[in-house]
Order: C-alpha cells, then structure tokens, then sequence
C-alpha cells in the first residue's frame, strides 16, 4: 500500500467517483454543452447538487460498439455512486429535457425504487422520464448500428 | 441443503457478473461522451454562465505554499475539428 496516498486502497473506480465527487464540491454554475447548434447537455452546479439535463440522447449513442445500455439495468452499478455522493453530501439530479428523471445521493429519497436498485440513495422522480431517457438512448444506438 | 447452497452460490456469481457487464457498459457510455465531445467533423459549443472553480490551497514542489484561487468563467467557446486526411489525426 502506499503511505503517501490515503486512497491507495481503494479500487481505481472508487478513486475515480471520490475524486470527481470532491472536485464537484469545489465548483459553481451552469455549463451547457451544443453540439452543431443544438443543445444536448447541461450541467448545473451549486456545491451540494449537480443537476444533468439530457436535451439530446444522441450524445450518449455515437460508438459502433456492442453496448445496450438500459437506464434500469444500470441502476445497480450506480448504486455506489449514489453511496459515494451521499457520503460527500451531494445530490445529482439526472433530468430528461428538464423533467426530472432520478436523483441519486443526499436528498434521494426513495420508494418502491429501493426494491430495484437496492439502495436508499437512488430515487427514481419519473418512471416515465427514465424509461423514455433509456429509450432515447438505445434508439440512438440502434439507428448508428443500422447506417 | 448442500443443493440449496450450490444453487444460491450460482445466483450470486450470476448477479456479481450481471453488475460487473453492467459497470463496463457504464463505462461505454461515459466513452461515447467523451467521443462525441471531442469527435471529428465536429463543431461544439460549450456556454459557462457564472462558472466558478474553488482551486484550494496546496503545498508546491519543495514545500512551497500556493495560495487558493477562485476561476470564474462566462461566456463560451467553440471547439471545430475537420478531418483532413482519413489516415492521420484530426486538425
């Protein structure tokens, strides 16, 4: 283990959630991001809660690789995530064209959702926002595959 | 019990593969983004408004004290690649 560094210990992905939590920490404002004039996302920031609104979900289906991503099936792997931002107290807040989908870390306050992802620390605000945010995504896969 | 315990050790592997699939799709995903923000033939705009980065204070090379610093950024930028030549790099 290395002495000099208190994370050492820590597996890489670990490391990696801890260190963009604490630099999320450090930050304030609003980026938003267009791609050929068109907006597809935009960050918030306020010190404990990040909000990340997805205008556009072929940001996140460009590559030609295998990947299927579904919102839900991943909630399981953002359940460390959402661990993470709770233990730093912070808040993210996932947003579909501004509507309110989930909201994971410190003021997640969730119901049924703890059956699915089994964790206090995801809440999904929208069954809704959520399923059609997943199928932005993987009809954005499926239409790069097809060209 | 001896197959009980078999059929909830297989459960377990199967649902510890599932969530390990699953961080390498997340992994995917964060991949395309970066991708997408740095791709070819692209033209990205990036607007800050009232961006502002804490740089906390930090000890330098040879214990040299640096002090804290706060960035503020407004306005935006725009980052155009072209493709130039398909068997080299981007402009």
């Amino acid at each position: 283990m290395d002495a000099s560094n208190p994370n050492s210990h820590l597996d890489p992905e670990t490391r990696v959630i801890n260190g963009l939590a604490n630099i999320l920490k450090t930050v304030q404002g609003k980026v938003s991001i267009e791609i050929q004039d068109k907006e597809v996302l935009s960050v918030s920031l306020d010190g404990n809660t990040v909000h990340l609104d997805v205008s556009d979900a072929s940001i996140f289906g460009t590559s030609e690789s295998d990947s299927n991503l579904g919102l839900f099936e991943g909630l399981k792997t953002a359940k460390r995530l959402g661990e993470t931002l709770d233990s730093k107290g912070i808040t993210l807040s996932i947003l579909r064209k501004g509507k309110k989908a989930l909201s994971l870390g410190r003021d997640a306050r969730p119901t049924l959702s703890t059956l699915v992802t089994g964790t206090d620390d995801i809440q999904v605000n929208s069954v809704r926002q959520v399923t059609k945010l997943g199928k932005d995504i993987k009809k954005r896969q499926r239409a790069k595959k097809s060209s | 019990m001896e197959k009980l315990r078999n059929e909830a050790s297989q459960a377990a592997n199967s649902a510890e593969r599932k969530v390990d699939e699953n961080g390498s799709q997340w992994a995917d995903v964060l991949r395309e983004v970066v991708d997408k923000l740095t791709g070819k033939n692209m033209e990205v705009t990036y607007h800050f408004q009232n961006f502002e980065i804490d740089i906390p204070k930090a000890t330098g090379p040879q214990g040299k004290e640096l002090g804290s610093a706060k960035w503020r950024l407004d306005g935006k930028f725009t980052l155009t690649t072209q493709l130039s030549n398909k068997s080299s790099n981007i402009e």
